[in-house]
């Protein structure tokens, strides 16, 4: 943990951002989540009266939980190929830490986790609109977005095992990152067969749907949302292990 | 005709040749590798299908999903970010010297690369658009007339892009602030444009201020006219692109005299 913990301080030193590149940062992030609200916002509100609260804070949701897991998730999204391919993953195994703790601090971002907090805020906007702005609303939202948090980095950490097996291919991650784009509206608006597909097959409902409904649920939906990122994670974990000890074997 | 003349003319149709192999040079550079490039045209399908069923689902009537159908694929002959990159990285880096210092006229080198710009972010967004518009019923119906027309003003969507990229990258190299000024540009070239909002959308007093920018030449003029609108709706996009263009160019033979001159 104390290695973690150092690896972290030191990416936030070598993301220190001097005053034009965070101006240059601050237009980049928030432009772009400023494009996306207003298309959600627009869209809805003049298409379907009342949809429009649902819509913006699925989208806060999901602008924060893939945030989130950008930020921990950002060496199994960019640079997991890249470890393989060069040869840096070997290096990084005779390390000391273990890697599936020591990776996310190492290559932690902060710059995604500035793009996460925009999402909350992106999300309490929603329950703003929709007259349910209250103190456990927003902690039920906070949940929500750690629970999508780690649905999607489980689900980036499967693609990342992948890599570990084709020794080269980065595809497997980039189509994850594309397909997950799917959960940032509202299912429910979805035609069936779409809706089936992300809730069962590939279940990106997990990361802004399921936890966007914690807010009007019982504590059973909670401790099932709850349960199914801590089994997400737990299994993705599991296979990367396994892909892990197969790559050693394979040294 | 008398003998310089003709001179001329053979001049004017190698370079002109020699612009559209220097397009096509720099357009399969943009589209290689092919594995990076499909990768990159599913990221943008998978974009537009979840947009297009979102839509879908609120406007089960369809007309939301055509008009953006439309838009993305007007929008789509913009180029994208391609040159204003190029030429912001150019200038700040030194490499655009390479470009003065060529016997063509270093401007007809920058339509070469708009031009190869559109040619590849057309190639990467039309199969998603045409997918996502087959799955979700989307596909609009158009005429002949309104399909030719449409196809026209398809060519000042580009003129006036590359206008508007050459004052945008003009103004972030004047500000050295390369990256924000494109993004600037992306948000309200975007918003504006009606590519990513139907303009019909906005707000009555919104669309007022929209339809006098010039943005709204990037995409919803072209749906106008694709969707039965008159060769009359094209004028103002005409005349927009022309003078957009023609700012731009000033602006970039003066950066350009300027890099000649001091070396950036």
């Amino acid at each position: 943990m104390r290695a973690a913990l150092a690896l972290m301080r030191a990416a936030f030193r070598r993301h220190r951002l001097s005053a034009a590149g965070f101006w240059t940062w601050s237009v980049s992030v928030g432009l772009y989540q400023l494009l996306g609200l207003a298309f959600v916002w627009v869209a809805s509100s003049r298409l379907s009266a009342g949809a429009e609260w649902l819509a913006i804070y699925v989208y806060g949701v999901f602008q924060g939980a893939t945030g989130l897991a950008y930020a921990f998730g950002a060496w199994t999204v960019f640079f997991a190929s890249r470890y393989v391919r060069r040869g840096e993953l070997d290096a990084l195994l005779l390390l000391a830490p273990d890697p599936r703790v020591s990776l996310p601090f190492a290559d932690f971002e902060p710059v995604e986790l500035m793009g996460a907090f925009a999402g909350y805020a992106i999300a309490l906007i929603g329950l703003r609109a929709g007259t349910r702005l209250t103190v456990p609303n927003a902690a039920l939202t906070l949940v929500g977005v750690a629970a999508g948090g780690a649905a999607t980095y489980s689900l980036f950490m499967a693609a990342a095992t992948l890599s570990l097996y084709t020794k080269q291919s980065s595809a497997a991650i980039s189509f994850a990152m594309d397909l997950i784009l799917f959960g940032q509206y509202p299912m429910n608006l979805y035609p069936a067969p779409m809706r089936t597909i992300f809730t069962w097959v590939i279940p990106i409902v997990l990361i802004a749907n399921a936890p966007a409904r914690l807010i009007d649920a019982s504590p059973g939906l909670l401790a099932a949302v709850l349960a199914t990122a801590t089994l997400a994670l737990a299994g993705a974990n599991a296979l990367f292990k396994h892909a892990l000890g197969r790559f050693i074997r394979h040294w | 005709m008398n003998g310089s003349d003709a001179g001329s003319q053979v001049v004017d149709r190698t370079a002109a040749t020699r612009l559209l192999r220097m397009a096509a040079i720099l357009a399969r550079e943009r589209i290689t590798p092919a594995w990076d490039f499909i990768m990159s045209s599913l990221g943008s399908t998978v974009l537009l299908i979840a947009q297009f069923a979102f839509l879908r689902g609120l406007d089960p009537s369809g007309d939301t999903v055509r008009y953006l159908a439309l838009a993305r694929t007007a929008y789509a002959f913009s180029g994208g970010q391609h040159l204003e990159r190029f030429l912001i990285d150019g200038y700040m880096s030194g490499s655009l010297m390479m470009d003065v210092i060529t016997p063509l006229n270093p401007l007809a080198f920058i339509v070469a690369r708009s031009f190869a710009g559109m040619l590849a972010s057309a190639a990467a967004t039309l199969p998603g658009v045409l997918v996502a518009a087959l799955l979700l019923g989307g596909m609009p119906g158009m005429s002949w007339p309104g399909a030719a027309l449409y196809a026209v003003s398809l060519i000042f969507v580009w003129l006036a892009s590359t206008g508007l990229a050459l004052i945008s990258s003009s103004i972030g190299v004047a500000l050295k602030q390369g990256e924000a000024a494109v993004q600037l540009r992306v948000f309200i070239t975007q918003l504006a444009s009606g590519a990513l909002i139907p303009v019909y959308l906005y707000p009555e007093w919104v669309q007022r201020v929209i339809r006098v920018l010039p943005f709204v030449h990037l995409a919803d003029t072209s749906v106008a006219i694709a969707l039965g609108g008159s060769v009359s709706s094209m004028y103002a996009q005409i005349i927009w692109s022309a003078a957009l263009l023609g700012i731009g160019i000033v602006l970039w033979r003066r950066r350009l005299a300027r890099l000649d001159v001091y070396g950036g």
